[in-house]
Parts: structure tokens; C-alpha cells; sequence
């Protein structure tokens, strides 16, 4: 525990240090990537020690002026703090990496990144409300800080600032939801926490109320207006941070609060299952008519974020329904996915740098054929892009196995609701497994393969080694992912039986052997898979090409002179999507039309934002504004009004206060 | 844990699996009351492609050299995991329906990534279209599939499909027929048939899954060719183990009883595409969505029936 606290302190320290010495970039470059390296190889050993052995640290208790307040890291915490120690690290040696792009001034940049990660690391060791809350803060304003960096650019100024207002908006749920706890048991400490019985309405309002704060983070459907755009115009590390590490706190504290609540409903269950499928198609059919690079790659995390509600969803309800076997495959596969996605997303959006530095564009159609010129980058990325659909042999198709075989398991258990939710996790995990291999072959191609639609003259280079080597170590970590699975489920499970205990489901030995083993067959199956592909592919260019030619042209029905503008385009990609789709992602379309025998010039151009900012938050959002256009009579900017603002609430209140007694 | 019966009906499978669609073509060319081709055809042509060597676009990265491997491995690895001849798969295990479906997920991804790679308009129409229509496919398969897990109570396509019975045929004549008809409608999805997909047409702008491999030559070609066979043969004896049922064949009959039944799936499929033409391609969505609405009424009638 000492030993996480001194992480947290030196990565806040390396912050500030670096902030102070912004002047001398390089220095301030080299203090902050060491501090956040070495702060994260110092938490890494008590998190990756709690998580072997399944102990508990130490605690420390912090003598604030509000009361005694508790740090503790338990197996949970040390689970949730993995993506930060290691996206965090890796990020930063990647921004360490490509600082050299970025003109703008560096030292608070730095300073707010290490902020990030030292609240992330301080949110999961804190077991107090108040110190919790204090460390979501902080977090999301050091996020804000870090997406408004290119202030210069409108676009970036809004994403930020609807991502602060999001942020807070569901920051209030979060107060309300702890103060309505605490006045339950008298204290903000979550050892407390756990101990009060409550009512189940008090429950259900708690849970619901978790769920609309943390659900801003993770980007359930509703609220996850403010996630496109922000990790979109933030830096690729730290896009990369935010998607794999700060959403995952929303899990984190969804996770932390069904522990307090020991008897759990199923309609929260019922909520987490539709809600997440929702998410997870409406994601990705957004995903699919976007044409910016790394608005793909966000929606994409939404669709993630929800798997795991589905997964979590099912769990909930297997406990209720005291089915342990399935609580293990849904609670474990939806934790372990929590890994994998980190893992993926982390290096889609390193990749998605490296092309933006290479080409300078974020734009799907000015892109293309980067396989040639940035192969390495290339061949991460279209790791990444595999992984993340979900396909064997790589990570996370894993953990979706295990939440699709707690579906199966479902199926097997004969009650009409069990059948309903295995229908949901099946139909449902089958049609986003499809879209989203749609989404990633789609931007795979157009980035990286056929012909560059770019008319620029310069070649794109590839990138530095120690901007590929962040990207290294994660396809490293997500082929041992896929194939240790079986071991790395071994303490996940130890997580997962612990938030199973809170609610008291016991997982035996046999619960978890049976969902294991197929497990482990499966990862020998891919394992297999991948070694005669690779074994194959090498002796037939090896042995068996004799007599192959690569200079012909590519077929295009006869016509001998294809070039790079006849590919098919993002917009021509998901043309068909769109059309199925129409009710949920309406394109805007652009251009002239082609008129006459020898049309002169045509153009067209698509461009969909998303539908629920169009339709419900930017009406929505006017009325307030219109509403609320009296009440600047009272905001003038005048200050000594507003102290005699003050002075007349204090007057109220004493008056109040008099009365009352 | 294998036992020799399942590897010889693999090894069988990988023999007899180009004879497929031979079959189909026969009946398409009795239909057009032509000779048609040799029910060996595919052989042949595998064969012949075997011995050439490959020509590669100039735009071709190391994705398209390496996607005819991938799809061909993939495919292997599903069939490990369905069971043919009335008989247990080499490989049975809780869940393996979700690797067989994903294995053949990653077939496609590298095969829509490989026409992607050549940067020709037409590879790209057909990759566009090809993963909307496996993706909308996706939810019918799936929903057929759990009915049956919850009728058989088995979490392995072995399991499943043996434990499948002439009796719940009687039961549920419904439900079943509902999940056969869907499946049916998955299988000329998945294999590029006619009313989703015209293996033969002439125009590259109407075709999804020949289009993507346009530029395929000599060993590649014949690796995709024979994948797309043994697809073929997959699906056909998953509808067959449906339909026949394991529980209504006396053991001795398993490889008789199979052989027509693939030929009867076979035939149909032929009928169907003599006798339909292909659906326009804005109706194609809604016809797989259809079959996916039709496995959720099977699954409808399942909850309600409990």
C-alpha cells in the first residue's frame, strides 16, 4: 500500500516537476515520461502482488479535516488499476515519443497528464466518498485540460467543453447517490458502507443513480454524446488513456456500488442487458458513417463499454437467479473484457497517431495504401483492428466467448426470462461481433490498404522506433492475453468471486472449471490455428512461388488504367449500412449532381453526425437556454452585487435556522 | 477424446465436400435442360489451379497473399467443430459454436480486407456489402441455435445435434420448421447463393462474394474455391443434422442416410436458384433480416410455450 501511495506521489510530483521546467521542453519531456513510467512500475507491483495472492494491502487512514478517510487496495481496485498503470506508461512514452510534432507549450500538458494518471491510481486505492469523489474530480478536470490542449481549433474548444459539462452532469448523480448512502450509515467510508442494510427502493434509486453517473464515463447510450468528439480532437496517447483507462473508472465505480448493495433487483439487471445491446448497435451502425479516424475508434469504445453492461447485466441476474456457474462466465468474460479492451483500444488509437503523423490527416477518404510506406504501424493496427472484432486467435474474443457461453448457459436453464436473456446475448453479441467486423475491415482497408486517395506528393514515412514500441509491447500483451487466457482467468476469477461474495454468490471450484476448460480449449484451437497459418503462408511464398507476378493492374472490369480514385470510398463503404439503418444514422448528404452527357464537375460527400446530439440534446439543450434567458438579469457581472447575493442567502438561511429551532 | 469414427467422417468431409456444389450445378444445367458440367468439376478446377502460378496486382500488400491461407485455415478449424455424419465432431466442447462461427468470422474479415487491398471499385462494393449481410445474418443463427440448446439442454454442437430426436420434430412442428426455414435462408447467405448472391452472374456490380475475389489467381484461388466448398458442405449438414435428426437413423445407416440428405440439400438449392432469380439489392437486407425475425418467433413460441 505505502508503495502505491509513493507511486501516486511521484507521478504527481513528475507532474508538477515537469510543469515548472515547460520551458526547457526536453527536460520537461524527460521528467514527465520517467515519472509516469517509474510511478507506474512502482503501483505495478502491489496491484499485480494483491492480484496473485487475492490478500488485502494494508490500509491507510488519512487524517483530513473532514474526518478520517481511508485508502485501501483490494483485489478489485488492483484489477481496475492494471489499464491505468499500463496504458498510462506506454501512453507516455509514446507522447514522449511525438512531442517533437507539437508545437504547443508542453509543460502543462504534461503536468495535467500526470494529474490523470495519478487520479486514476488514487480513485481505486480510495475506500471514502469523499476521497473518491475528490479523485473523479480531478480526473475529469485534468481529461478537460488534456482535450482542450489544441484550443485553437473550435471544434476541439466544444468537444472539451461538452465533455466538462457531461462530465459534471453526471458527477451530480454521483453526489447524490453517495449522499443518499451516507445518510444511510453516518459515514463516508465504504467499509460502511458495505455493513448498512438499506431498503430495496433506497437500493434501486442508489443503483440507478450509479448508473446515470458512471454511465456518463463508460458512454452509455444516452450520455455518450460528449465521447466522440473529445477523444477525436485529444492527442492520440491520450485518447488512448481516456478510452482505456478513464471510461473503465466508470465500470470501476458501477462495480464498486453493486458491492454495497447487497440484495440486488433484477430489473437492474434487465437494465444493464438491453441498455448495453442498445449501446453496442447504435455505436456501431455511427461508427460505420463516420469518416474521421478516430471517431470510429470512440465509437468503438462505446460499443465495448457495451458488451461489458451485457455482461454485467447477465451476471446480476444469474445471481439473482442463484445460477453461479452462469454469473462466473458473464461477471469474469465482462471483467476480462475490461482487459482486453484497454488493450485493443489503446493500440487503435496509438496506430491512428502514428497514421495522423504520417499523413497528417484524420480523414478516412484522404487516406490509404499506408501498408507500404508504414508497414509496422500497419501491422498493429490491423492486429488491433482483428482483435477488437472479436475474432480468434486474439484477446478478446476470449472474453466475449465467456460472456456468449454464460448466453448458452442461459439458454440451458429452460425459464422464459433466462431464454430472454440468452436471445439477447446471443442475437445481440452475433450482431455486434458482425457490425463491428464491418467497422474494423472497413477502416483497416481504407487506412492502410489499396491505393493513397491522399493528392498530397509527400511519401508518409513510418514512424521512430520508440513511437512503434508502445505498439509492440500491446500486440505483445494482447497475443498473451489470447494465449494465457487460461492462466490470466485465474486471478480475474479471484476478482470476480470477491463481487460475487458482496452479494453473497459463491462460486465453487466447479463453476469455475466448467467455464475454464472450454476456454482453454478454444485458446489451443486458435493457438493451432494461428501457428499453421503462419507455418503455411511462409512455405507457399517460401517454396511454392515460383513464377508469381506483382507488377500486373488490379482488375476493374476490363478497364486497364485503375487509379486511386475508383477505390471505393468510406462513404461509398457504408452506404448500405445507412440505407438499413436510416431511422437511427441519417447522413447528411453533399455535393453536385452529375448532369448532363459530359458532366464538367461532381462531388459528393457524406457526413453523419450523431443522431441523438441532432434530435434530442441540441433541441433539447435550446429550451433550456431559451428558458433561462430571464435569469441573466440577475448575472451582470456586477461584484458587489453578488456579495449582497450572498449576504441575503446567509440572512435566509439564519432566519430559517431560528425559525426551525 | 477423438475417437476414430469423427476423424474418419472429417477426412470423408474434406473428400467428398468440392462434390457440392457439382451437385448444384447439375441441377441448375437439368433445369436450363443442359448437360452441365461433371458433378467433379470443382476438383478439377482446384486441381488445375494448383499447378499455375499467381499474377498479383501491383497495388497487393503482404494481406493478399496472406488472406487465401487464413480463410482456408479458418474453415478447417470450423469443420473440426461440426459434427457430420450423424456422429460427434473431432472436437466437442461447451461453447464451440461460438468458435466455429468466429473462426469463420476471421475467414471473412481477411477476405473483405484482401478486395479492400487491391483498390478496385468493385472488390470494395462486394466487401461493403458482404459484411452488412453476414452481420444481419449473425442474429438468426443464433436464435435458431439457443432453441435448440434449451430443447436438448447441450452446450456442444455434438451434443446439440445428437441429442436432436424425430420426437421434438412431433412436439414442436413449429419451432422447428421456423429455425430450419431461417437457417436455410443463413446458409444461402453465408454461401453466396441465389436470392442473396448469383455465384454465376456476368456483371461485376451485382455480385457480393465472387467480386471480392476478382484478382485471385492460380494456389490462392484454389484455396478460397475449396474453402467456399467446404462452407458449403458446413452449413448444408448442419441444416441436414436438423432436419433428419441423429436420434432417427440407426447407426448403420448414419453415412447413407447423410450422403442423400446432403444431396437433397443440395438439390434444393439448385431448385431455388433455377426457379428464382436474384432479389434486387436494397430487398436483400430485409430478406436476411427476415430470417432472423423468423428464428425470433421460433424463440417467441419457445418462451411462450414454457
Amino acid at each position: 500500500m505505502q508503495q502505491f501511495v509513493t507511486a501516486i506521489l511521484v507521478i504527481t510530483v513528475g507532474g508538477l516537476l515537469a510543469w515548472l521546467t515547460g520551458r526547457l521542453k526536453s527536460l520537461s519531456v524527460v521528467i514527465g515520461t520517467g515519472s509516469c513510467v517509474g510511478g507506474g512500475l512502482l503501483a505495478l507491483i502491489p496491484a499485480t502482488e494483491i492480484l496473485m495472492s487475492g490478500g488485502q494491502a494494508a490500509e491507510i487512514v488519512l487524517n483530513l479535516p473532514l474526518g478520517a478517510a481511508t485508502m485501501k487496495l483490494d483485489a478489485v481496485s488492483a484489477f481496475f488499476s492494471l489499464p491505468v498503470i499500463v496504458l498510462g506508461s506506454l501512453a507516455a512514452v509514446y507522447a514522449a515519443a511525438t512531442s517533437h510534432y507539437d508545437k504547443h507549450e508542453c509543460g502543462g500538458y504534461w503536468f495535467f497528464y500526470c494529474l490523470l494518471m495519478a487520479s486514476m491510481l488514487f480513485l481505486t486505492a480510495s475506500a471514502n466518498a469523499v476521497l473518491f469523489l475528490m479523485a473523479w474530480e480531478i480526473m475529469s478536470v485534468a481529461a478537460f485540460f488534456l482535450i482542450i490542449h489544441r484550443d485553437e481549433i473550435a471544434s476541439a474548444r466544444n468537444a472539451a467543453w461538452r465533455f466538462l459539462v457531461a462530465s459534471h452532469v453526471g458527477t451530480a448523480g454521483l453526489f447524490i447517490m453517495f449522499a443518499i448512502i451516507s445518510a444511510h450509515c453516518g459515514s463516508f467510508e465504504f467499509a460502511c458502507f458495505t455493513r448498512t442494510p438499506v431498503s430495496a427502493e433506497t437500493a434501486s434509486l442508489v443503483f440507478f443513480l450509479a448508473l446515470f453517473g458512471f454511465g456518463v464515463k463508460v458512454g452509455l447510450l444516452p450520455l455518450h454524446v460528449w465521447m466522440p468528439d473529445s477523444y477525436a480532437f485529444a492527442d492520440a496517447h491520450v485518447s488512448a488513456v481516456l478510452s482505456g483507462a478513464m471510461s473503465k473508472m466508470g465500470f470501476y465505480g458501477l462495480i464498486r456500488v453493486l458491492m454495497f448493495l447487497p440484495v440486488h433487483s433484477a430489473s437492474w439487471g434487465w437494465a444493464l442487458a438491453f441498455g448495453g445491446l442498445l449501446t453496442g448497435v447504435f455505436a456501431l451502425i455511427t461508427a460505420l458513417a463516420q469518416h474521421d479516424l478516430k471517431k470510429v475508434i470512440a465509437y468503438s469504445s462505446m460499443e465495448n463499454a457495451g458488451i461489458i453492461m451485457m455482461g454485467l447485466g447477465c451476471a446480476i441476474l444469474a445471481g439473482i437467479w442463484k445460477v453461479p456457474a452462469l454469473a462466473f462466465a458473464a461477471l469474469t468474460g465482462s471483467l476480462l473484457h475490461v482487459l482486453n479492451h484497454a488493450a485493443c483500444k489503446g493500440l487503435l488509437f496509438l496506430g491512428s497517431g502514428a497514421a495522423y503523423f504520417g499523413t497528417g490527416t484524420r480523414k478516412l477518404e484522404a487516406m490509404g495504401g499506408l501498408a507500404k510506406t508504414m508497414p509496422y504501424t500497419a501491422m498493429f493496427f490491423g492486429i488491433g483492428a482483428a482483435a477488437i472484432s472479436g475474432l480468434p486467435p486474439f484477446n478478446s474474443f476470449i472474453s466475449e466467448f465467456m460472456i456468449f457461453l454464460a448466453g448458452l448457459q442461459a439458454a440451458r436453464l429452460g425459464t422464459s426470462s433466462a431464454l430472454l436473456l440468452a436471445g439477447v446475448i446471443l442475437a445481440g453479441l452475433g450482431l455486434i461481433g458482425g457490425l463491428a467486423m464491418a467497422t474494423f475491415s472497413r477502416t483497416f482497408g481504407l487506412v492502410f490498404l489499396g491505393a493513397s486517395r491522399s493528392d498530397k506528393k509527400v511519401e508518409p514515412r513510418e514512424s521512430d522506433w520508440l513511437v512503434r514500441l508502445p505498439m509492440a509491447i500491446l500486440v505483445l500483451v494482447i497475443f498473451l492475453l489470447a494465449l494465457l487466457s487460461p492462466f490470466i482467468l485465474i486471478p480475474v476469477a479471484r476478482v470476480a468471486s470477491m463481487i460475487a461474495a458482496a452479494s453473497g454468490v459463491t462460486f465453487t471450484p466447479e463453476n469455475a472449471m466448467l467455464n475454464i476448460q472450454p476456454v482453454m480449449i478454444a485458446a489451443t484451437i486458435s493457438f493451432f490455428f494461428m501457428l499453421f497459418v503462419v507455418l503455411v503462408w511462409r512455405l507457399r511464398s517460401r517454396f511454392f512461388s515460383g513464377g508469381d507476378v506483382n507488377d500486373r493492374c488490379t482488375w476493374d472490369c476490363g478497364f486497364a488504367a485503375p487509379d486511386a480514385r475508383i477505390q471505393y470510398t468510406s462513404s461509398s463503404f457504408s452506404q448500405p449500412v445507412s440505407e438499413v439503418f436510416s431511422s437511427i444514422v441519417r447522413p447528411y448528404r453533399h455535393g453536385e449532381k452529375v448532369a448532363g452527357f459530359f458532366p464538367e464537375r461532381a462531388s459528393f460527400r457524406t457526413d453523419a453526425p450523431d443522431s441523438l446530439l441532432r434530435y434530442l440534446y441540441v433541441p433539447l439543450f435550446g429550451l433550456i437556454d431559451r428558458a433561462m434567458v430571464p435569469l441573466r438579469a440577475l448575472q451582470h457581472g456586477r461584484l458587489h452585487l453578488y456579495i449582497c447575493y450572498l449576504a441575503i442567502v446567509l440572512l435566509a438561511l439564519l432566519i430559517w435556522k431560528v425559525v426551525a429551532a | 477424446m477423438i475417437s476414430i469414427h469423427s476423424v474418419v467422417f472429417f477426412i470423408l468431409t474434406l473428400l467428398l465436400a468440392p462434390a457440392l456444389p457439382g451437385i448444384i450445378n447439375k441441377v441448375k444445367a437439368f433445369f436450363g435442360g443442359k448437360m452441365g458440367p461433371p458433378v467433379l468439376q470443382l476438383y478439377y478446377d482446384i486441381a488445375k489451379l494448383m499447378r499455375k502460378s499467381a499474377a498479383y496486382s501491383q497495388t497487393a500488400s503482404m494481406v493478399t497473399r496472406l488472406a487465401p491461407v487464413v480463410i482456408f485455415f479458418s474453415t478447417l478449424g470450423a469443420a473440426l467443430l461440426v459434427p457430420f455424419f450423424f456422429s460427434e465432431a473431432c472436437c466437442r466442447f461447451a461453447g464451440d459454436v461460438i468458435l466455429m462461427a468466429y473462426l469463420l468470422g476471421i475467414g471473412r474479415f481477411f477476405m473483405v480486407i484482401a478486395a479492400m487491398d487491391r483498390g478496385s471499385a468493385f472488390e470494395g462494393m462486394g466487401a461493403s456489402r458482404e459484411v452488412l449481410y453476414s452481420a444481419l445474418a449473425e442474429p438468426a443463427f443464433f436464435c435458431g441455435l439457443l432453441v435448440l440448446i434449451n430443447e436438448t439442454g447441450d452446450l456442444s454442437l455434438s451434443g446439440i445435434f445428437s441429442g436432436l430426436s424425430t420426437e421434438l420434430w412431433r412436439q414442436n412442428p413449429a419451432i422447428m420448421l421456423l429455425i430450419a426455414v431461417s437457417w436455410m435462408i443463413v446458409l444461402l447467405t453465408e454461401n453466396a447463393r441465389i436470392p442473396v448472391d448469383d455465384p454465376n452472374t456476368h456483371l461485376e456490380l451485382t455480385m457480393i462474394h465472387e467480386v471480392m475475389i476478382l484478382d485471385y489467381s492460380s494456389k490462392d484461388l484454389g484455396l478460397i474455391e475449396y474453402a467456399s466448398a467446404l462452407k458449403l458442405w458446413l452449413f448444408s449438414s448442419l441444416l441436414v443434422g436438423l432436419t433428419i435428426t441423429a436420434g432417427a437413423v440407426p447407426s448403420y445407416l448414419h453415412i447413407p442416410v447423410f450422403m442423400l440428405g446432403m444431396c437433397a440439400v443440395a438439390v434444393i438449392i439448385g431448385c431455388v436458384e433455377s426457379t428464382i432469380a436474384r432479389l434486387r439489392l436494397i430487398h436483400i437486407p430485409k430478406f436476411i433480416v427476415g430470417s432472423g425475425a423468423l428464428a425470433i418467433i421460433a424463440l417467441i413460441l419457445k418462451i411462450a410455450g414454457n
